[in-house]
């Protein structure tokens, strides 16, 4: 059941410059109003940053900041927005030792919980058909970060992605280093081997969900950060060029080099 | 268009490729017993092994050659060449597949040998000690709708137990072969077999008096000489196998053996 947006910000984002309109629904007004401080931030993801606005208990904007990696303590709300680009996964709450992020269109009727040590997942599916699957790679997903420690916001984000993408497939037992990759996404830099990628146009064709196109798109993005290269215009293109480049990286055409955060 | 040419080929090209290494001598002298090449070369696997020959130093230095970043492509777009499909078509036409039971794909590489077999047993399973090849495999099988399949990350030294029921077929085909010695791998396959069961090995067997054109990529990569046709089936035979078939191909051939 979608809960009514009360209002409706508009602001700029500082560090890309792109117009935001972020919902203020009145379970976030009532989130701020029982919080400490009295306000709650609520984010609008913008691929490799998050933009934060601080809402208080009437709706209003009190301040702004650009989120890179979370901050141990933050509670944030994303956009609801964002669930557009999803299929099945109509709400999630991702929360560890010291922070969580939530997004949801309104109050969820019923979640699927799953739980690794510290860390927790709560899922609001559109559809419980796979809920057997989406335990699997929920799994995946907390496993991986366990070991990343705190995350890269627009890395978590593109987790959420990845495991909407494959959570009716079956399980797999290396979703965790999928979603490892996805949560460093903003700190790892793509290199291409040009001699790889021409034996591969050669066979391309071949290999499952892979074409000479995408290793021309692998090539185009050599150099550039993970999470810069997979953006794109819907979440069909970043879902296709993201498994894409990991389709890419088993093959050794591409490598994900770390770089300084 | 000659497989065997291609690789004759490609095999100077690594010649030229090698630095001045002790390891370097026994491949150049592998390289010289080759004869011309005769025919005009396969471009496709010329290619392919001239990747290879390219890569030849930092797949040799890497702590784990066979799940070296260039190996594992080297491995899949070897595995499409129309050589090594000829031989596994060879190879599969020898066994009856019974869709009760399970097949096995030993160092499987990219699984493109389970790939072509998905669908006739009721469950695949592959073993890889590269996680990343496992990933391959399951990609290919994600995508042809296999439903049953395991993998396994290990090899034939490290399998024991790890298998819990017979199998119906066991393969042995994927150049992550080419870092093992042929008699464990044999010795192996035939523990995890069931009575009745098939062993399909596709491998470039060293001709009495010659050497194969693939022996001095083997060597380069620091891998095991590949076994001549008489000591594989003098090996197949005393592990206790029968019913041998042999097809020769240019560089590769197939080997099928049932086990009593």
């Amino acid at each position: 059941m979608a809960v009514r947006a009360v209002r409706v910000l508009k602001l700029r984002c500082p560090e890309c410059g792109r117009e935001a309109a972020i919902q203020v629904g009145e379970d976030t007004l009532a989130a701020a109003a029982a919080s400490p401080a009295g306000l709650v931030g609520v984010a609008d993801y913008h691929g490799d940053h998050v933009l934060v606005v601080y809402v208080d208990g009437e709706g209003r904007d009190r301040g702004v900041r650009v989120f890179r990696t979370l901050q141990r303590g933050e509670a944030l709300r994303v956009n609801p927005s964002f669930l557009s680009y999803t299929g099945l996964v109509a709400g999630f709450r991702v929360s560890s030792g010291g922070w969580s992020v939530e997004c949801f269109a309104g109050s969820p009727r019923a979640l699927l919980r799953v739980l690794r040590n510290e860390q927790a997942l709560d899922l609001e599916l559109r559809s419980f058909e796979y809920a057997a699957r989406v335990v699997e790679w929920g799994g995946g997903l907390l496993g991986a970060l366990e070991r990343a420690g705190l995350p890269d916001l627009g890395g978590l984000l593109l987790s959420i992605l990845l495991l909407d993408a494959n959570a009716t497939n079956p399980p797999s037992p290396f979703a965790t280093r999928l979603f490892e990759i996805a949560l460093k996404a903003r700190r790892l830099t793509v290199r291409v081997d040009p001699s790889a990628a021409e034996l591969l146009r050669e066979y391309a064709s071949r290999v499952p969900g892979l074409s000479p196109r995408l290793v021309d798109f692998a090539l185009s993005v050599n150099g550039w950060r993970l999470i810069d290269a997979v953006a794109g215009p819907d979440p069909l293109t970043i879902r296709e060029r993201l498994q894409a480049l990991m389709s890419l990286e088993r093959r050794g055409v591409v490598g994900f080099e770390e770089v300084g955060a | 268009m000659s497989a065997r040419a291609a690789a004759i080929e490609a095999a100077r090209a690594l010649a030229r490729a090698l630095p001045s290494a002790p390891w370097s001598e026994g491949v150049l002298r592998s390289v010289s017993m080759l004869p011309p090449a005769q025919g005009r070369a396969d471009p496709y696997l010329l290619k392919v092994l001239r990747f290879l020959a390219e890569k030849i130093l930092p797949i040799r230095e890497s702590e784990e050659p066979w799940a070296a970043p260039q190996f594992r492509l080297f491995a899949e777009a070897f595995m499409l060449s129309s050589e090594f499909q000829e031989a596994l078509r060879q190879g599969l036409a020898q066994v009856r597949p019974r869709a009760a039971s399970a097949a096995l794909d030993l160092h499987s590489g990219p699984g493109v040998c389970l790939e072509a077999v998905a669908g006739q047993w009721s469950k695949l399973i592959a073993v890889d000690p590269s996680p990343i090849n496992l990933e391959l495999v399951e990609e290919r099988l994600v995508a042809v709708g296999a439903r049953s399949y395991e993998l396994i990350v290990g090899d034939c030294g490290s399998l024991s137990g790890r298998v819990r029921d017979p199998v119906g077929l066991a393969i042995a085909a994927s150049p992550v072969n080419w870092f093992y010695d042929a008699r464990p791998v044999v010795s192996r396959l035939y523990s995890l077999l069931e009575p009745g069961g098939y062993l399909l090995l596709i491998a470039p067997l060293e001709r009495a008096g010659g050497v194969s054109p693939l022996s001095p990529f083997i060597a380069a990569l620091g891998g095991r000489r590949p076994p001549s046709r008489e000591e594989l089936e003098d090996m197949l035979l005393s592990e206790g196998f029968a019913r041998l078939r042999v097809r020769e191909g240019e560089l590769l051939s197939a080997v099928v053996a049932v086990k009593p």
